[in-house]
């Protein structure tokens, strides 16, 4: 599979087909170095196999005995051998070395991605209390992209094309080097040859890419209109309207074929003058060698060594210039996966990093205090103050306050929330109305940590939240984000992720309080069935009740519920609000959703209204459920 | 389309195989020669025909390559044609189901894959294949046995090649698991990231990712394997096909009945053809791909088709209506997604279908636009059964709004044209203003040439959705088909956003496929579908009593067309 931008080859990145902040990454220079050492190998076996076949061919020029073949057949078997040997060691050796590479810039990517999901935008030192507004966080799809086929096209460059590019140098070289050995004359031919090489290939591509670009241009035009109509089929039929486009394929089909012969035809003349310069040279060196054999200026198994040897110095030269577009494709989805981890001096602290904030080693290292979670992953970020923080109080024992908050979004010319206040006394259940896209989910996450007033505070017990240590403050919290999300293990893991060691049966007291009893008891292995790939598909309605089973399960002192009773019908709905409220009687929480029975658990209600948060009162709200 | 010639492609290639083989042969025949010191004039045409063939091997190279590349471009063209002629019969409904626009464009990968392997496999067998007959030729001439010597060097690395790559196909099978449990952890932890740090477990994502690195690495590690064991194993059959070639000639030698030159001219041509084998493993690699997606465009040819006559009548009477009556549709792998379902929907009125998933409710949407057939029972539209009428009147009776409207990379004013192209500028502005549009419309600098769709402009769902409905009014359909139209929006914006589509809907008949349990507010009568198909059947003998009726049924004619029928007025539908 394709990552979609990397399908351009003649996209700006391909310009250099080699980045240095690859080489950067401790892993993929050390699996460089060895892909290219074994690939260095194999010019030995060349060189090996030359210099037996020589011996033998030249042997033979007179009778001689099998005994003097035995030597050299072995040397030109070995030859093979290393060859093969180095080949299976080489494609082994690039599968470890890409997957350790792609396993550290992985979990990179996804440590990124939650960070950007979790954590408040950094505050700039200049303005105290000011927010500077960050880009959005990526979508999860995005990600899942990404670090999927964005890490794949990026395994080949890896693997493959940045070796090849390293061996077009080096082994050539190499070679030469054994041709000089041999013979001085065919090594200054080969040389300047091997000079002219790139040269040719850069002026023949160049006047192939200008000739071609153009046409290129209309073939992936071509592309990506298929890609529509493939994908708008459905459309087209219901509309009656796929005659026409048929009719439509068929032309640009005839059409198609007449302007990419044309397209093709400068296209490969950049390999013509390479293909006839690489098998140009070896009449080169052939023709001299023979007139020079006549006079005796050089001996017959030089002469025939040099020429086994000839063909293959320009192999690995045509061999990374046709990797040249997979190239493209790998830089491409390399940079986007460097820029979304932004990874650290791209590699200089990257293994040890990687080592310490993803316990990759069994997964169950003890969360070391030198390692500490994502409170001192934030406070690490540049520009935050690196003060002492304070640890949060209980906000069953203290008021939780929105003090005239103001939040604004880059890209939205209005702030979200203006002036907002809003109390929680402990042990109050709050419920938050409002229209959608008002701002009502901006409220929870501010109250979690997640999102930084640009003005105003958030605060707990008369502590701003800002100065308070998050994963304190967490510790008291349960929280119903409104996408939730499960991980693929079991039923029962995935609950007590909200409380770890949980015994069953509190797993089934928080099911029954939301009504998913019987829902589980369906499921083969019940608890213990798996979620994810392969496992159970839940529909938006079972997600929604294992995510609320989940957030009730935690004994919290705060509830944030963003919409917990959305994608259920009715029934469902009243169930799970008279669970929600016995399970947090005594406990304060603040309940997100724009239907009005959310209302009737809540003792208050309050509503978003204009950018600010106001108190409704009951007569108010119930005559807004009736209209 | 006349089947292409194949010769252009394999003649230069046969050519370049030839002058490959020959550059080799005569070069070693030259130098071996001219040891013997023999008058230069009797080595003048080695050296013209080396130079000839060194020449002549880059030529005919390049002629290959264009030869080979226009016959797998027009075997694409061939292929995308007949893709679109599979899976226009099939799509939605038999074909994908609820699969997401971009699984179409992913058969078209599968064209791409197959006239690749096409290309591909065609140089490299003419190649392989090529200069082992010319290599053995050479040395059958010189000395018979010594052809038959080459040729089973050739064999050699060709079987090892080919026997190794029918083990890959398992391996790139594994890998396309883990791919897909990888995608799925990456998306569901990024989702769940907030929920991890409040409840201070992000070391879960490390050991699940660990978990996944670790799979990750044992199956890339088998597939180096076995590539490394390919190219290995062909470089190793190679070596020892060398290995034989050489002693076959040197013991011909050592009888007398070869000549030093000729021995060179023997070992260099077959060095040169065992040489070319080392492009076998990579060329057999995307053979396999090209057989899966092979594999792939061949399953869909075998799904069921739903063709659609290709004239019939072209006024019917009922116009607004459709009904099915006891429709059962059996769909491929042989699932019951309807069960003898009866339900109309009388003109101008608004019924609502509710159910569980996989109770059937995008299967009826279906069978009432004829996109998929009903084995038993029958679908109409306007009165008429749906198997009669052709897709251009199935369009005017019937406009269609599925969960997720496709918008064209057009314009704005082509994309609303797609139901229908007469519209005039006036129509379209008329039909964004009914749907909600009109302020998001005057706010566009380029109004209806705006560019949509990939690379245009980004619109939030509720608008797309939007855009697709004013899309199905401007056809003109009398019955709206609305099959989850709100869906895949964030719930609170559905709950606006769907009123308001009923809303524009206003005057026409609607059948509303939703979730929300809010709909039956909108709408005069809801039919619920019970999970599964055999409870479905239950209902089909009920008949039209099985379902709900609102408290404010419609008479079986219903309002005449353009009567008020807001959300406002419209009766709940509660038990």
């Amino acid at each position: 599979m394709r990552v979609p931008d990397g399908r351009n080859p003649s996209s700006g990145v391909a310009k250099r087909p080699f980045d240095p902040r690859l080489a950067r990454v401790p892993v993929v220079r050390r699996g460089l170095v060895a892909s290219v050492a074994l690939g260095l190998v194999p010019v030995g076996g060349a060189v090996a196999q030359a210099v037996g076949l020589a011996h033998l061919i030249a042997g033979a020029m007179r009778p001689a005995s099998a005994a003097h073949w035995v030597p050299w057949l072995v040397l030109v078997a070995s030859g093979f051998a290393l060859q093969a040997l180095a080949a299976l060691a080489g494609d082994v050796v690039a599968a470890y070395t890409t997957s350790a590479a792609k396993a550290g810039l992985r979990s990179h990517l996804v440590a990124a991605a939650v960070r950007s999901r979790s954590s408040p935008p950094v505050a700039t030192g200049g303005s105290p209390g000011r927010a500077r507004p960050h880009a959005p966080p990526l979508a999860p799809g995005e990600v899942a992209v990404l670090a999927g086929p964005g890490l794949d096209a990026l395994d080949v460059y890896v693997s493959r094309c940045l070796p090849d590019l390293v061996l077009a140098v080096a082994a050539p070289v190499a070679l030469l080097a054994a041709v000089g050995a041999l013979d001085w004359v065919s090594f200054l031919v080969m040389a300047v040859t091997l000079v002219l090489f790139p040269v040719f290939g850069a002026l023949a591509g160049r006047s192939s890419l200008a000739l071609g670009a153009e046409r290129w241009r209309r073939v992936e035009q071509l592309g990506a209109y298929l890609a529509d109509v493939f994908q708008g089929m459905p459309v087209l039929r219901a509309f009656g309207r796929s005659g026409d486009q048929r009719e439509r394929l068929a032309e640009l089909n005839r059409s198609l074929s007449r302007s990419t012969a044309l397209a093709l035809r400068s296209a490969f003349v950049s390999a013509l003058v390479l293909d006839t310069l690489a098998s140009l040279s070896v009449a080169l060196v052939a023709v001299p060698l023979g007139l020079r054999l006549l006079t005796g200026g050089v001996s017959l198994p030089a002469a025939l060594a040099v020429l086994v040897v000839a063909p293959e110095v320009f192999v690995p030269v045509r061999r990374a210039t046709a990797e040249f577009h997979e190239s493209a494709e790998g830089l491409a989805a390399m940079g986007r996966i460097l820029a979304v981890a932004a990874i650290p001096g791209a590699g200089t602290v990257a293994e040890a990093d990687v080592a310490a904030r993803w316990p990759n080693g069994a997964g169950a290292a003890p969360r070391s205090p030198a390692a500490p979670r994502t409170g001192a992953a934030r406070r690490a970020e540049p520009g935050t103050a690196p003060g002492p923080r304070r640890v949060a109080p209980d906000p069953k024992e203290v008021a939780v306050a929105l003090c005239g908050v103001n939040v604004s979004f880059p890209g939205r010319a209005e702030p979200v929330l203006e002036g907002a206040d809003l109390v929680i006394a402990p042990g109050e259940v709050v419920a938050l109305v409002g229209p959608s896209g008002a701002g009502k989910s901006t409220v929870v996450s501010l109250l979690a940590g997640f999102q930084v007033p640009s003005r105003g505070a958030v605060t707990v017990g008369g502590l701003d939240l800002a100065e308070v240590d998050l994963p304190s403050w967490h510790r008291w919290l349960a929280y119903l984000p409104e996408h939730p999300g499960f991980l693929p293990a079991t039923v029962a893991d995935n609950l007590r992720v909200a409380r770890p060691g949980a015994p069953e049966e509190e797993l089934y007291r928080a099911l029954a309080e939301v009504g998913a009893i019987e829902l589980v008891e369906r499921w083969p292995g019940k608890l213990k069935a798996r979620l994810g790939a392969g496992g159970l598909r839940l529909s938006a309605g079972e997600r929604q009740r294992l995510a609320l089973a989940r957030a009730l399960l935690r004994p919290a002192s705060l509830y944030l519920l963003d919409e917990p009773t959305v994608h259920l019908d009715e029934a469902g709905e009243g169930q799970a609000l008279a669970g929600l409220r016995r399970s947090v009687q005594g406990r304060s929480a603040l309940i997100v959703s724009h239907r009005p029975a959310v209302a009737q658990v809540a003792d208050r209600v309050v509503a978003l209204r204009e950018r600010r948060l106001v108190e409704v009162s009951a007569a108010e709200l119930s005559a807004r459920v009736r209209s | 389309m006349s089947r292409p010639r194949l010769w252009p492609a394999l003649l230069p290639g046969a050519l370049s195989a030839l002058s490959g083989v020959g550059l080799l042969a005569t070069s070693g025949w030259l130098i071996t020669r001219a040891s013997e010191r023999p008058p230069v004039l009797s080595l003048c045409v080695a050296i013209g025909a080396v130079q000839a063939f060194s020449l002549g091997r880059g030529i005919f190279r390049y002629l290959q390559r264009l030869g080979v590349h226009s016959l797998s471009l027009e075997r694409l063209g061939r292929l995308r044609l007949q893709l679109f002629d599979l899976l226009e019969p099939r799509v939605p409904g038999t074909a994908t189901g609820s699969e997401p626009a971009s699984a179409l464009s992913g058969f078209l990968a599968d064209a791409d894959a197959l006239a690749q392997g096409l290309a591909k496999g065609l140089s490299t067998a003419t190649d392989v294949a090529g200069s082992i007959v010319f290599a053995s030729v050479l040395a059958a001439l010189v000395e018979p046995l010594l052809g038959l010597a080459v040729l089973g060097a050739g064999a050699g690395p060709v079987a090892v090649a080919w026997a190794v790559s029918r083990l890959a196909a398992r391996s790139e099978r594994e890998a396309a698991a883990g791919r897909a449990a990888l995608a799925n952890l990456v998306t569901e932890t990024v989702r769940c990231a907030r929920e991890l740090v409040v409840y201070g477990r992000e070391d879960l994502v490390g050991q699940q990712l660990h978990e996944v690195h670790r799979r990750e690495a044992s199956v890339a590690v088998r597939r180096a394997w076995v590539s490394g064991l390919a190219r290995a194993g062909t470089a190793l059959a190679a070596g020892a096909g060398t290995v034989g070639v050489v002693t076959a000639a040197l013991v011909a030698r050592s009888s007398g009945r070869l000549s030093g030159p000729a021995l060179a001219a023997t070992v260099f041509g077959a060095l040169a053809a065992l040489d070319q084998c080392s492009s076998l493993p990579a060329a057999l690699a995307s053979r396999e791909a090209a057989r899966a997606a092979h594999g792939r465009i061949a399953s869909l040819a075998s799904l069921p088709a739903v063709p659609s006559p290709t004239w019939g009548p072209s006024t019917p009477a009922a116009a607004g209506e459709g009904a099915l009556e006891g429709a059962e549709v059996v769909l491929g792998g042989g699932v019951r997604a309807l069960n003898g379902l009866s339900l109309r929907v009388p003109a101008g009125g608004r019924v609502a279908l509710t159910g569980p998933s996989g109770a059937g409710k995008t299967t009826a949407v279906h069978a009432l636009l004829h996109f998929v057939e009903c084995s038993a029972g029958r679908a109409t539209l306007g009165g008429l059964d749906v198997r009669g009428l052709t897709r251009a009147s199935i369009a005017r009776l019937a406009g269609w709004l599925p969960d997720e409207t496709y918008l064209f990379a057009a314009s704005l004013g082509d994309n609303l044209r797609t139901g229908c192209p007469t519209a005039s500028d006036a129509e379209c502005v008329e039909a964004l203003r009914r749907v909600g549009l009109a302020g998001w419309f005057a706010s566009l600098p380029d109004g209806l040439a705006t560019p949509l769709g990939a690379g245009g402009r980004p619109l939030s769902g509720g608008e797309a959705q939007r855009i697709g409905l004013a899309r199905v009014l401007l056809s003109g359909a009398a019955l709206l088909l609305l099959d989850e139209p709100t869906s895949r929006l964030d719930p609170a914006t559905s709950a606006r956003v769907l009123p308001e589509l009923l809303g524009a809907a206003q005057g026409r008949s609607v059948l509303v496929v939703s979730h929300d349990p809010g709909v039956a507010r909108l709408v005069d009568q809801v039919v619920a579908l019970p999970r599964g198909a055999g409870a479905a059947a239950q209902l089909g003998r009920q008949g039209p009593a099985g379902c709900r009726w609102g408290s404010a049924p419609q008479s079986p004619l219903g309002d005449p067309p353009g009567h008020g029928g807001l959300p406002a007025t419209a009766a709940t539908a509660q038990p």
